[in-house]
């Protein structure tokens, strides 16, 4: 839903958050800042961003030292998660599937290509957008040895890859290394990103272990659905 | 060939025909006159089946003409009709050869071409029309008084049994008018039936046997040319001072306009 | 006596044979021309590929045996991938074009065409509601027995959107009064798709997050499209094809307007239902498979119309081959233009190459007029 300035005021917010997207999503950022709303936007695409952004919101809100715990929190995870991945030497080239039919990939530029680095893939799409509008013959010259496939609101309904003929001489659909992920977890940038990046670590190298258990703080509220 | 019984037709509301009983033999040659807005026009859209009677019926060819399908009253009488606007992309002569629609039927093929026959018609007819030299022309290029040469040509092309015209010639000069009524008298000495609504009371009175009258929806006057042509009637249908003396070579009726007859003082 | 025969049928014929002749050889250019463009079509693209390999590629996918052995992806590629876009690119711009004949025709407007008539809109908002409700990717198709042959369901619904707005256009048409006048088909055609528009705005404002789904959908693309699309699409464009040159003859007369058409023994409203019918089978079909494509349906009869004149037995087939060779030419385009494997939309492509050369095509014939 478009936001309706009207309902925004209403609130009386001390603060208003929005994540950078469109530039028409900028439009009710200008209104609201002249109604004399602060309006704190924020970029998030990589971990070094979403950290900074957690931090900035909890010096906003008077959080500070819950936005650090939970930066340090998070810190340790990936570092845990680069320790358990250095026994893995390889790194399979992923293929993150954002929209499909009019198939959108994620490109370098967005988080997600810094979850796949982070869980010991490569995306194998060099394209420095954050998304690329690719052919499939182009997915076929990339032979992505694993395919991620997102599901949600901008990916409602995808076929998963055994139903696609024309991508069948890719790695991934021979070693059947193709996944659903939930969207939320991976193209929305918070928290739970870590999430993503173990889960995906998991994925891409099946024999790693588990991440420690109790690290998982009340942020951790998304549980992975779509393996 | 004719038979028009109690017919009348409306525009909206506005009644146009009020009640004609009007038949036309085969081989008659009529001119159908009589002054603007008197339903002319009307009447011949009606004939053609292009206008719906409000009541009373048309026949034609012994067959009313709301029980016939457009192919069927296609191929009974041509129509020459009295605006016609160019259509841009068509030579003349494939303007010619769509008057052998009608002959064509939806099984002859989509994509055949019109057949020898079709060719010989739309020749002939161009002929006839004195419309030969126009045949590898552009019909967007012509002037009007060619298009309706052509347009007459395509009517012949189409069917010679029964000819109705709708101020066919109203653009055509004088020399052509000649040409195009000999034609029509010619056609009708060799069986073509021909009803022509014409405003050229004199050329009506040269060429046509018969004359039949309208006026405001109905008709006034329908007999031989000789007997009805006189100055009384022709001032009751026009009202205006109208002279009639016989033309110097044929001896027919002529009609001479007086001036000052339809001056109202000025003040 | 059947030499008399032969004799009057020469004449005429002769007189036109210069005509005819220069008729048939632009069709047997632009056919020669499609058939050279398929083949180098099939060799382009981000996938490396030599002349011989698609070659072999193309031959083995026919059942040849190939001196060498075709590696798997590459058949792929230049098969299950090009070939066919090739040919519903190819398909999608003949229907096009043949559809836009048909409207400009019918309603004797020469910039009538499947968007006047509010088909293009009804297959678009077709297929927004089928993004909206989560149908687009066909896993619901699928699990449907099949129902979408593997294309999902969008192209369903975008295909039953462009016939209900045709019904919907004709009925308003009806309520307007004068059954099959062409004033208020346009009319009602212009009412239709205005509130359609507004409609999959509506969509689009309910759910921010398939707007760029249905953006995406709307510009045109047959990005991930494949020979299971060219099997749904077919038949309804066969017998739209057919329908139409059927009336080819027809189109003819309507140009003359409705009076002199039915004086020549035209029913002019139930020519019109068929033509308008198969017309929108075409461009439903069309925009079904492929999202909406503009200007192909215009530039091109209009392009034959200055070169071939306006009859439609030779013009509708014309158009359908050129339209078939531009769209072939504007997805090579959208496929390899872009450095890196990227795609644009092929409705930007017609569009970029479509506006300017079409105000070239109005400039011209103002300056012929004057």
């Amino acid at each position: 839903m478009r936001p309706n300035i009207e309902a925004v005021l209403a609130q009386k917010p001390d603060l208003v958050l929005q994540l950078a997207g469109r530039k028409e999503a900028s439009l009710p950022v200008e209104a609201l800042r002249r109604h004399g709303i602060n309006v704190a936007v924020f970029h998030a695409s990589t971990f070094a961003e979403l950290f900074s952004v957690i931090r900035r919101v909890g010096a906003l809100t008077g959080a500070e030292p819950q936005a650090e715990a939970m930066v340090r929190g998070m810190e340790a995870r990936l570092s845990a998660l680069d320790a358990r991945l250095a026994a893995f030497p390889q790194r399979p080239r992923v293929f993150f599937e954002v929209r499909s039919p009019n198939m959108l990939a994620a490109g370098q530029g967005g988080l997600v290509a810094e979850i796949i680095r982070r869980a010991g893939g490569v995306n194998c799409v060099a394209d420095t957008a954050k998304f690329s509008r690719l052919s499939e013959e182009e997915i076929i010259r990339l032979a992505p040895e694993a395919y991620i496939i997102q599901r949600g609101p901008m990916n409602p309904a995808p076929l998963p890859l055994t139903s696609r003929p024309r991508l069948r001489a890719i790695p991934a659909a021979a070693s059947g290394r193709a996944w659903f992920v939930d969207e939320q977890k991976y193209s929305r940038p918070g928290p739970q990103s870590i999430d993503a990046a173990e889960e995906l670590a998991a994925l891409l190298h099946p024999g790693i272990p588990a991440p420690a258990k109790g690290r998982a703080t009340d942020y951790n509220h998304t549980k992975s659905k779509d393996k | 060939m004719i038979r028009v019984t109690g017919l009348h037709v409306n525009y909206g509301r506005r009644e146009v025909l009020r009640g004609i009983d009007l038949r036309v033999g085969r081989g008659e040659l009529v001119g159908l006159l009589g002054p603007n807005g008197s339903g002319k026009t009307t009447l011949i859209k009606a004939l053609a089946g292009l206008l719906p009677a409000a009541s009373g019926r048309v026949e034609i060819g012994g067959a009313d003409i709301r029980s016939l399908s457009h192919r069927e009253r296609a191929l009974r009488l041509s129509c020459v009709p009295q605006r016609v606007e160019a259509p841009t992309g068509f030579s003349v002569r494939e303007l010619v050869l769509m008057g052998r629609f009608a002959r064509k039927g939806l099984l002859s093929g989509p994509l055949s071409d019109y057949g020898p026959d079709d060719h010989a018609a739309a020749e002939a007819a161009l002929r006839d029309a004195r419309a030969l030299d126009l045949a590898g022309r552009q019909a967007s290029e012509l002037s009007g008084g060619e298009l309706q040469r052509v347009f007459l040509a395509r009517a012949l092309a189409q069917g010679r049994d029964l000819l109705l015209l709708d101020e066919a010639v109203s653009a055509l000069d004088m020399a052509r008018r000649v040409e195009a009524y000999d034609l029509l008298a010619a056609l009708n000495r060799t069986g073509s039936t021909v009803l022509s609504a014409l405003h050229d009371l004199n050329l009506a009175a040269l060429y046509c046997p018969r004359l039949v009258f309208l006026k405001d929806g109905r008709i006034t006057l329908d007999g031989p040319t000789a007997e009805i042509f006189t100055e009384s009637n022709l001032k009751d249908i026009y009202e205006t001072d109208i002279r009639v003396a016989a033309h110097p070579v044929t001896g027919a009726p002529q009609a001479h306009l007086v001036p000052g007859a339809g001056a109202a003082a000025l003040g | 006596m059947t030499a008399k025969a032969g004799d009057d049928r020469a004449k005429p014929r002769d007189r036109n044979s210069g005509i005819r002749g220069a008729k048939a050889l632009w069709i047997a250019l632009i056919c020669a021309a499609s058939l050279a463009s398929a083949l180098i079509a099939c060799g382009l693209g981000s996938f490396p590929s030599t002349p011989g390999q698609t070659l072999n590629a193309l031959l083995g996918a026919l059942g040849f045996a190939t001196a060498r052995p075709v590696d798997p992806a590459l058949s792929v590629v230049v098969v299950d991938i090009r070939l066919a876009r090739v040919a519903l690119a190819w398909l999608t711009g003949a229907s096009l074009a043949t559809a836009g004949c048909v409207f400009q025709g019918v309603l004797r407007n020469p910039l009538a065409d499947a968007f006047t008539l509010g088909v293009s809109g009804g297959a678009a908002f077709g297929a927004s509601v089928a993004i909206i409700f989560g149908f687009a990717g066909g896993a619901i198709a699928d699990s449907l027995g099949g129902l979408g042959g593997g294309t999902g369901i969008l192209p369903l619904f975008a295909l039953a959107g462009a016939l209900l707005a045709l019904a919907a256009v004709l009925a308003l048409g009806r309520i307007g009064g004068g059954g099959m006048r062409r004033e208020t088909i346009v009319l009602a055609g212009i009412v239709v798709s205005t509130f359609l528009s507004a409609l999959i705005s509506l969509l689009k404002s309910l759910d921010e997050e398939s707007v760029s789904s249905i953006v995406f959908w709307i510009m045109g693309s047959f990005q991930g499209r494949g020979f299971e699309h060219v099997r749904l699409a077919l038949p309804y464009m066969a017998v739209g094809l057919a329908l139409v040159l059927w009336r080819a003859r027809e189109l003819d007369l309507l140009a003359l307007g409705e009076g002199q058409a039915r004086l020549l023994g035209l029913d002019a409203g139930r020519s019109r239902l068929w033509l308008l019918i198969g017309a929108s089978l075409l461009s439903g079909a069309a925009v079904a498979v492929s999202g909406v494509i503009g200007f192909v349906g215009l530039v091109v009869p209009h392009l034959l119309r200055l070169v071939l004149g306006a009859g439609h037995r030779t013009l509708l087939p014309a158009s359908a081959l050129l339209g078939g060779l531009l769209l072939l030419w504007s997805d090579v385009l959208a496929r390899s233009v872009l450095p890196g494997g990227a795609e644009l939309p092929v409705g930007v492509v017609t569009a970029l190459i479509g506006g300017p050369f079409f105000c070239l095509l109005l400039g011209r014939k103002s300056q012929g007029a004057a």
